[in-house]
């Protein structure tokens, strides 16, 4: 009788430590994934802070221009795009363009002295290479922690109790081929 | 018998424990204080003098600024390797994220100021830029790296008090974006709920964790005991979960205690000791005086 009492005890202490462990578990990865959403906000932040950018870079650059470049209007289309986009995946294409765009642009303000010599360029440029950097740290967290997520719920025991929970593999962001290297700004 | 019980439950928990793999590509050195001067490039008094000057800017008004060289960037970006070491450092004070880092990089002629996201207000990416540019540049330029490191701290200590510095041409600065409000809360509320938790690991005693444990088995018995299997009572749930609880908060007080002795982290999650397998938290610093604060990539570089 006193066996009995032990060995139940101990079956129901093992039963009961799952229970924990599972749940830990699961708590685990609900604070997984909403890191990796707080971190995609943080990516946003940083590209809203670009779009909020531009507008003063271009408007300088432009009145030193004093004619019209082919570049302004692709940057400005690409915002356009970005408001507009609702889906991730579209926002991330947006992004991309821009960046393509604003590299372009970089390396027509290089060409002319007399505007990459300006102070207020030069200040824009200061903040858009940081804004770039920003982004680029901001998404290597998220994709750090999309990381770290894949790899726990694929392992054992998460291959077996994540896809009981409704959790599933999370995508990488793949940096646009062109946006891979953030804009050099040099004078 | 006791130990025998004890030795199963250990096993089954080590069995539950998914121990989390960290990215960790470089390898720093540990913070010797403010100034660390790993590539030699400033002279002894220099030295001294700036330590002098950012250990009063820390007591006067809690910024930590901290002066790095290096001689290689092993292979990666200043950008990069700044930001990873600011983070490593943990430089500023936490939740405040008051710190900046100025690195120099002697091997590739690279400079960077990281700017924590507290200060990232004050110490604007354009000011970084012209403090490089008009302060750091011309000087390691002409191989003056005592004059080019003192002037620049000298001029960021200026700015991080709010002062105005003239800092070369000066342009429209642009405010950094809000919009972090959301973010701020968030990460303010992930820090109370682990602090609510390690206070667990923090109590010397070990039976609150038992308490605990009981009113959770109390209330997990009536919502899962249908999901384990209606062959263990309800009883046994509550009293197994007590029993786990003492066995857990036992854990974490001890390891906590071992850390604490060991100089390790005590954030939930490390004294955790990874036992739900989670990593995460925000990631301590290493001691050398710094407290704990992150960066973002603000801020500027530029080679000399």
């Amino acid at each position: 009788m006193k066996n009995l009492v032990v060995i139940l005890g101990v079956i129901g202490l093992i039963v009961v430590l799952g229970v924990v462990a599972v749940v830990g578990f699961y708590n685990g990865l609900v604070t997984k994934t909403t890191n990796i959403d707080g971190q995609w906000a943080q990516v946003e932040t940083q590209y809203q802070r670009r779009f909020d950018l531009i507008p003063n870079l271009v408007n300088t650059v432009k009145g030193l221009f004093g004619q019209e470049q082919k570049v302004f209007g692709e940057i400005a289309e690409a915002r356009t795009r970005y408001s507009g986009a609702t889906s991730v995946d579209g926002k991330v294409a947006a992004a991309g363009e821009l960046e393509g765009a604003l590299a372009r642009l970089l390396v027509i303000v290089e060409s002319y002295p007399e505007i990459k010599s300006d102070a207020a360029v030069i200040g824009l440029m200061d903040e858009l290479a940081g804004t770039e950097n920003r982004v680029a740290v901001e998404r290597r967290r998220f994709n750090d922690l999309v990381k770290d997520y894949n790899t726990t719920i694929k392992r054992f025991p998460g291959n077996m109790l994540a896809p009981m929970f409704g959790f599933s593999e999370r995508a990488f962001f793949e940096a646009v081929e062109e946006a891979s290297t953030a804009p050099e700004v040099e004078f | 018998m006791k130990k025998r019980i004890a030795v199963i439950l250990v096993l089954s928990a080590l069995l539950f424990a998914g121990s989390a793999p960290s990215v960790s590509a470089l390898d720093f050195p540990d913070p010797e204080g403010f100034v660390n001067d790993f590539a030699g490039i400033l002279s002894l008094e220099v030295e001294q003098n700036l330590e002098q000057k950012l250990i009063q800017l820390e007591k006067d008004s809690a910024i930590e600024i901290a002066v790095v060289t290096v001689g290689s960037l092993e292979g990666t970006t200043v950008e990069d390797y700044a930001v990873r070491l600011f983070k490593d450092w943990g430089i500023g004070k936490k939740n405040e994220d008051n710190g900046a880092l100025l690195l120099v990089a002697v091997d590739e002629r690279d400079y960077r100021l990281e700017v924590g996201y507290g200060l990232e207000p004050l110490l604007t990416d354009s000011k970084a830029g012209r403090i490089g540019r008009n302060i750091i540049k011309p000087n390691f330029a002409e191989g003056n790296y005592d004059a080019g490191t003192t002037e620049a701290v000298d001029a960021l200590i200026k700015v991080v008090y709010g002062e105005e510095v003239d800092l070369g041409p000066t342009t429209s600065e642009s405010d950094t974006g809000d919009g972090e409000a959301v973010w701020f809360l968030l990460v303010i509320g992930s820090i109370f709920l682990s602090y609510l938790t390690s206070f667990l690991a923090r109590s010397k005693r070990w039976w609150p964790g038992g308490i605990i444990g009981a009113v959770l088995g109390l209330i997990l018995s009536f919502y899962l005991v249908p999901f384990l299997a209606s062959l263990i009572s309800k009883f046994l749930v509550t009293l197994g979960l007590g029993a786990v609880g003492l066995l857990f908060d036992f854990i974490l007080s001890k390891n906590y205690k071992k850390r604490k002795k060991g100089g390790l982290p005590t954030s939930f999650w490390h004294s955790g000791g990874g036992f739900f397998g989670g990593s995460g938290g925000s990631g301590g610093s290493r001691g050398g005086g710094f407290g704990g604060g992150s960066s973002g990539g603000g801020g500027a570089s530029g080679s000399w």
